[in-house]
């Protein structure tokens, strides 16, 4: 009897951990989007082992070679080489790196910035609150691109530029979500308890409201993530981002745009990457939410 | 006996603007609220909704300041007071326990909580302290590590007693703590509060808009109506004779068990006035039976004997029993 009534509550209540496990994969956004965003992260990482050439090296008398899976190409260069003959998977595998850095970092910068505001506003309301809204109206108010070309074009671009430019311009959805979730999360009793209790403001804002507003600001983060691996590409693409030699993404576009006609793999291959990586980060960040707030589906 | 609470006057006013371009008006939730609190009793606050009592349950917990008057807490000025002194006087019970509890908390660390603000113990001490408190208000030590969703809304009002109850606190502020129950539970946690009362001799202020709960566990009730104290009264006292007009209005509206009476009629008519905009003189005189030309502009005080206080004319002319038959036809 005893021992009937233990087994039935172990099956009832798996370890916390086993339970995170079962549902992280029961989602199957998630699963799709983290594996591919976790390939892509090891490949980055292991990039140094994995290139079979150097990404810089020129090779003039090899210019602009197909992909192994035309006649022409062999898998000498896996997919071919590029305008200068550089050899075009190893470049391919560094850009994910300058990436994945720009998307990290920008997400970092601007979700510090975002979310220190949105908490300040949403919680103390009022006058606080007026500034911050007051401060992002004007900073939607400004076009990102036109602001980071100007910027890029006084300073010139380099790859501290960039992602600093867009940290600084991209905390606005930040600000905005976590402002209207830490009001939401503010009216509740748990925070006029910890008040009733004595804790301190700072101690009520990160301990009790910020881990409540988490769910939402894991989906902002990869949102802006993706956005900002978009931008740099698109400022790369327009010569205003990372600058040569460095092999991003966007600047591989770039370079290729003028042989599309020709050599078409130039443009679709990395054109392919860009848009498999964020979309994982998307497909990795909607999964996520659901995990950590399935109330909210 | 020694008064914990003293509340002199005490006002709270919201600024309620209607637009960007209107003229802000003001919204006096809790409008000049005298009242005193004895160690040992249950003072019961009951009235409508919108009538104040939830604002003046912040108050006295020390979340909201009122906009004029003092509250004295042991002889202390609530204003003097620091935030952390107060929480170990007063701590609340709320009423909903489905937002009170900090969904991402452990039920041990929610309980645990008040001790890590102010640095009691070690976390071992404290969670050996949770798990006491927990056995003492029915909660099973196996719930120690689990999330408050995964308890129901009477354990998680338990998991709030526990909670407020951690601090030895003398006072405990509870805001209709059994109004989002199931009314199977309400009995078990009301049983509970009695319970714990003897047992650390702690004194309640019960809000609540439930007479029945109200008369069950109150020593001495105040009939609260836009922000006044229109009745203070030993329980007994008020539950057998009623000196507000408004008070046996409330006390007609009480259902009974009884098929077939219907819902009864508490004469008040359904407009409850606009809090903005209050009545003259007795604010109750638009929706009361017995109102006479002087209700319409001078407003009454509290007034009575020390047992039974109403703040009503009829009251203050006819004060002592042998003169209710004044009005009672």
């Amino acid at each position: 009897m005893v021992d009937a009534a233990l087994s039935l509550q172990t099956i009832m209540e798996p370890a916390a951990g086993a339970r995170l496990r079962r549902r992280m994969f029961g989602q199957k956004s998630f699963v799709l989007g983290g594996g591919l965003l976790l390939v892509i992260i090891v490949v980055a990482l292991l990039a140094p082992l994995l290139a079979t050439h150097d990404p810089y090296t020129q090779d003039l008398a090899r210019r602009m070679v197909p992909p192994f899976w035309y006649g022409k190409g062999s898998f000498e260069h896996i997919l071919g080489t590029d305008n200068l003959g550089r050899d075009y998977f190893s470049r391919l595998l560094y850009g994910a790196r300058i990436s994945l850095l720009i998307g990290l970092s920008v997400m970092v910068i601007s979700g510090i910035i975002g979310t220190a505001l949105g908490l300040v506003a949403g919680y103390f309301g009022g006058k606080a609150d007026l500034a911050v809204t007051f401060l992002v109206t004007t900073r939607l108010a400004m076009p990102v691109m036109l602001v980071a070309l100007a910027v890029v074009a006084i300073v010139g671009g380099s790859l501290p530029v960039i992602i600093l430019v867009l940290g600084f311009l991209k905390w606005d959805r930040f600000a905005v979500v976590m402002r209207s979730a830490t009001q939401q999360a503010r009216s509740l009793d748990y925070v006029a308890a910890a008040e009733a209790v004595g804790a301190s403001t700072s101690r009520i804002i990160l301990g009790e409201i910020l881990p409540n507003v988490l769910p939402q600001l894991i989906v902002v983060a990869t949102l802006e993530a993706a956005s900002a691996i978009l931008l740099e590409a698109s400022l790369s693409f327009l010569g205003l981002g990372v600058q040569p030699p460095l092999p991003s993404w966007g600047l591989m576009i770039s370079e290729a745009k003028s042989y599309m006609f020709f050599s078409f793999w130039l443009i679709a291959i990395p054109g392919t990457m860009l848009a498999l990586l964020v979309l994982a980060i998307n497909l990795a960040g909607d999964g996520l939410r659901d995990i950590f707030a399935p109330e909210g589906r | 006996m020694t008064a914990l609470i003293e509340a002199h006057d005490v006002t709270r006013s919201f600024e309620v603007s209607a637009g960007m371009f209107r003229r802000k008006r003001k919204l006096h939730a809790v409008n000049g609220i005298d009242l005193t609190l004895e160690k040992g009793e249950v003072l019961g606050i009951v009235g409508e909704s919108g009538c104040g009592k939830s604002t003046l349950a912040r108050i006295l917990l020390g979340l909201l300041p009122p906009t004029s008057g003092t509250i004295r807490f042991d002889g202390r000025d609530l204003r003097t007071l620091k935030r952390r002194d107060l929480a170990r006087q007063v701590q609340p019970v709320f009423q909903d326990p489905y937002s009170s509890l900090n969904p991402r908390r452990t039920i041990a660390s929610i309980v645990a909580f008040p001790l890590d603000v102010h640095g009691i113990g070690s976390s071992a001490d404290r969670r050996r302290e949770a798990l006491k408190i927990m056995d003492l208000v029915g909660l099973p030590a196996r719930f120690a590590d689990r999330h408050p969703r995964e308890l129901s809304g009477g354990q998680r009002q338990r998991v709030a007693i526990a909670r407020a109850l951690i601090m030895k606190p003398e006072i405990i502020v509870c805001d209709e703590p059994t109004s989002a129950l199931d009314v199977s539970v309400q009995s078990q946690i009301l049983n509970l509060l009695l319970e714990l009362r003897n047992e650390f001799g702690l004194t309640y202020v019960f809000i609540s808009h439930n007479l029945g709960v109200v008369e069950h566990i109150a020593t001495r009730v105040a009939v609260m109506y836009l922000g006044r104290v229109v009745e203070l009264a030993e329980t007994s006292a008020m539950f057998a004779n009623p000196r507000h007009p408004y008070t046996r209005a409330l006390l007609s509206s009480i259902l009974t068990p009884v098929p077939g009476l219907g819902i009864p009629e508490t004469g008040l008519g359904l407009a409850f006035p606009d809090p903005l905009n209050p009545p003259s003189g007795c604010v109750f005189h638009p929706r009361c039976p017995s109102a006479f030309d002087a209700c319409k502009c001078v407003e009454p005080q509290l007034a009575g004997n020390g047992q039974v206080r109403a703040a009503c004319h009829l009251e203050s002319f006819n004060t002592g029993p042998e003169g209710t038959s004044a009005y009672e036809s």
